[in-house]
């Protein structure tokens, strides 16, 4: 790992340079070959010093490294910035199973206090792998909601930067009605036609949809998908969560329905049950516990194991999805038509 | 008895869903054989595991040997154990798959064996809600394939509510006319639609992103032709000898056994022409045309363009190594190729006059399978060439397309050496599978049977495919039945006879050391 170092540029990648010689250097004075530099993407994870998550973030993006090999810079928005701003650069690197040559990853750590924000952007612009997508994983609060939401100074300079950027919903669901329809308009904001925006809330929600979608493999139920005339989301909580809005929005978009929300009493927090009732069938996919879920189809029920995604799974999920996700553009449209939502 | 497609699911999500199997039940015959314990129950169990199976699907495995359905159970759940790939072994996931897995033991030239799977499968349909959706897979010894498949049509297993499927292992015949009349008889039940003739080469990842590679860059394909290709060299080679299967094997041979479906159809992907629309079709009618442009040897052209080889004994690494005719259950006498190499030649305006060396063989210095495009030489050399005064001579861009087990790509180009002068040596750009993309790939049966249930025959072959490249080898098997070689010719541990060294040394080529 380097000291600090300035934030500029051409001294973080003279250090980057630097830093691959000297690894290359040490394997090759134990008689190995030389590590292997691997790089599909920038991921920039930007924080602050609210995200009480950041260790979890940092370690989830060392994991994801494996499958998607990344220059990860991670953006801190600390008062405690040395100089006011700063940086450091390391690699990560692992040995493959059965494999003799390491592969390597860079990360490179930015720290800048509020003040000296805007300098972040032009750091970045000279720093980002060219030619391969940029990631911004935004985990800032502050900038999906609150009252600060429109004082963040320098954002508009990482924004352009981004291919897609990826947020949570699920503090602004905590947060009550109005930060999850700022947070909602905020990502519906940051999606335009050359850059994709992800939600780890409709993430949570693939095993929900999948599990719907394999219910609809059945031909015979299939064929009755025009006879289901209402839709049910239930909740652990009085208001829908950003994950029933979206469940709401996709749902309504494929049976031209118009779900409902009901709120029950539930073992676990955020979704607890969907129901699609017809005449004759009906459709009801339920949480047991916060592992196991019933999905029953008319008078035939089944249980299936149906963990909770880890943070990695539901980052892992969203770098496979780099480009145009119409699904989820679909969804979160929907969802912000919802009243009240 | 058409195999219909169903309906598309409204609620499909293809870029977050994993593709998924449809409801049904599959009908292994020659369920206690290799096939089914290393490959077919393990890529089934990871299937399950990912979730990419439904609930609602049962295995029903037959083979002669008695057993209840928890002995089968139990020895299944020991093979997938043993030869699960690169993943783990879930107890709970494996509870709620054994669910599914039952055995109906039967001879398969009994009747009664039919009636008995008839049953079973009406059965599961009850009790596991398979939509009355069935692929039979056929693991049996390939003397079976007509006799089970008759018997199927007669049952009338060959059709019912859902949709029926044949997967059917290689060797498909063992010469054009047996191959020819396999398809006539299966024909009778099936459609070819329904048939399903596995080559698991295909459904290995990198021989699909051969495509991927060829078709999603803009780059490469301006270069993919004879202007620019001086060679190409398709190597398969294994360091192991037969293992246990000498008996087999003196019957089939490298030629028949790697180079009449596996390589040919690696070397079909890496010549076609692209199709207009990426469908079983259109990608399996390219590789047709392909394999009928291959020119057909003459008798006279055989000794020159292609080469029979067998190795011998020899210590290897302080092992001794048993020679292929002092094998358990050789003929000491066995004239047969476990080393070929052949020259083709593709009479197409992209390939005319391009050589394409194919070799495979046993007991060669390591286990590899790749593809080496040599492209031309510059049309003039400027820098020195001077090897007297240690330079390396300037050699020719080389693409390498590694397929096993090192899985990448690599191009070799030519760089300045740092320092004064203009001094150029070889380079490689390496492009490694495993390390951009660090996620388990699936096994290629694994990608294979999830393609056949959900109804997607791109990585299968057609009857004119598999007839197409028997019509190519038939020539050269002919020939060399009618001769007596003088065998060994090759030393365990190296890369094969002389002969194949002067074969490529006519043409003024060499054969890479991979």
């Amino acid at each position: 790992m380097s000291g600090v170092l300035s934030a500029q540029p051409e001294v973080i990648l003279k250090e980057l340079g630097r830093l691959w010689t000297s690894v290359g250097e040490d394997e090759h004075s134990k008689g190995k070959p030389s590590v292997l530099r691997a790089c599909a993407m920038t991921l920039i994870v930007a924080t602050d010093t609210e995200d009480t998550d950041a260790f979890e973030a940092t370690q989830t993006v060392i994991s994801l490294m494996q499958s998607h090999p990344s220059r990860a810079i991670f953006l801190r928005r600390s008062p405690d910035a040395e100089n006011g701003i700063s940086a450091r650069v390391l690699a990560q690197c692992w040995m493959p199973f059965g494999k003799a040559q390491q592969i390597c990853c860079e990360q490179v750590e930015i720290d800048a206090t509020g003040e000296r924000w805007i300098e972040v952007g032009p750091t970045l612009r000279g720093i980002i792998v060219p030619d391969l997508p940029v990631v911004v994983w935004c985990r800032q609060r502050s900038l999906l909601w609150g009252k600060s939401l429109k004082g963040t100074p320098g954002w508009d300079t990482i924004l352009p930067l981004a291919t897609k950027v990826i947020a949570d919903t699920a503090d602004a669901s905590a947060a009550g009605a109005a930060p999850l329809r700022q947070a909602l308009d905020t990502i519906s904001l940051w999606q335009t036609d050359d850059r994709a925006a992800g939600d780890l809330e409709w993430t949570r929600l693939t095993p929900w949809r999948e599990a719907i979608a394999e219910a609809f493999d059945d031909p015979q139920l299939l064929a009755q998908r025009e006879s289901f005339h209402s839709v049910e989301i239930a909740t652990a909580s009085h208001a829908p969560s950003s994950a029933a809005l979206y469940l709401f929005g996709w749902l309504a978009g494929r049976l031209n329905l118009t779900p409902t929300f009901t709120a029950v009493e539930s073992g676990t927090s955020g979704l607890a049950r969907v129901a699609l009732r017809g005449s004759g069938t009906s459709l009801v996919l339920e949480r047991n516990s916060p592992e196991c879920m019933r999905l029953t189809i008319g008078d035939r029920s089944h249980s299936f194991s149906m963990q909770p995604p880890s943070l990695f799974n539901l980052m892992h999920e969203e770098l496979t999805v780099l480009g145009r996700d119409d699904e989820f553009r679909a969804a979160l449209a929907r969802a912000r038509e919802v009243p009240g939502a | 008895m058409v195999d219909s497609m169903s309906a598309a699911n409204p609620f499909e999500d293809p870029l977050r869903f994993e593709r998924r199997a449809p409801p049904c039940a599959v009908v292994i015959f020659g369920a206690n054989g290799d096939l089914t314990k290393r490959k077919l129950l393990p890529a089934l169990y990871r299937l399950s595991y990912e979730r990419r199976i439904p609930q609602t699907f049962a295995i029903i495995g037959n083979s002669r040997t008695e057993m209840s359905d928890d002995d089968f159970r139990a020895k299944m759940k020991e093979s997938v154990q043993q030869f699960l790939e690169d993943a783990p072994f879930d107890e709970s996931v494996w509870e709620s798959f054994v669910r599914g897995l039952y055995y109906t033991p039967g001879d398969l030239n009994d009747s009664a064996c039919y009636q008995a799977i008839a049953a079973k499968l009406a059965d599961v349909d009850k009790q596991h809600q398979t939509a009355g959706n069935v692929l039979f897979y056929l693991s049996t010894q390939p003397s079976y394939y007509s006799s089970v498949v008759q018997q199927l049509g007669q049952h009338g297993l060959n059709h019912g509510s859902g949709w029926r499927r044949v997967i059917i292992e290689k060797p498909f015949g063992h010469d054009l006319a047996s191959a020819r009349q396999l398809n006539s008889e299966i024909h009778t039940v099936f459609d070819e639609s329904q048939i399903y003739r596995i080559d698991h080469y295909l459904g290995k990842e990198t021989v699909q992103n051969i495509l991927a590679f060829r078709f999603g860059n803009g780059i490469f394909e301006p270069l993919w032709n004879r202007g620019y290709v001086n060679s190409v060299q398709i190597t398969a080679a294994e360091s192991i000898g037969v293992e246990g299967r000498g008996a087999y094997y003196q019957e089939a041979g490298a030629l028949r056994d790697m180079i009449q479906n596996h390589l040919m159809q690696v070397m079909a992907t890496v010549a076609m022409e692209p199709p207009t629309v990426y469908d079983a079709d259109s990608v399996r009618d390219e590789r047709a045309k392909l394999l009928r442009a291959i020119r057909i040897l003459k008798p006279d052209e055989v000794p020159v363009r292609a080469v029979a080889g067998q190795y011998g004994p020899a210590n290897v690494g302080g092992k001794a190594l048993l020679g292929f005719r002092q094998e358990p259950g050789v003929n000491p006498v066995a004239q047969t190729d476990t080393y070929a190499a052949v020259t083709f030649y593709i009479d197409n305006w992209r390939w005319a006059g391009v050589p394409f060396y194919v070799r495979s063989g046993k007991r060669l210095p390591k286990r590899i399978t790749d593809i080496a495009i040599n492209f031309n030489a510059p049309p003039l050399s400027l820098f020195r060439q001077d090897t007297k005064s240690g330079l390396m001579a300037p050699r020719p861009n080389l693409l390498i397309l590694r397929i096993q087990p090192e899985e990448g790509i690599s191009l070799r180009f030519l760089s300045k050496s740092p320092g004064s002068g203009m001094k150029v040596r070889p380079v490689s750009m390496d492009f490694n599978y495993g390390s951009s993309f660090g996620e388990r790939s699936p096994t290629a049966y694994e990608t294979l049977l999830v393609d056949a249930l959900t109804g997607d025959a791109t990585l299968y072959t057609r009857q004119d495919m598999v007839e197409a490249s028997w019509q190519v080898v038939e020539p050269i098997l002919e020939s060399w039945a009618a001769q007596k070689f003088e065998f060994p010719n090759y030393d365990s541990g190296t890369w094969g006879p002389r002969a194949s060294d002067e074969m490529l040394a006519r043409n003024g080529h060499t054969w890479r050391v991979p």
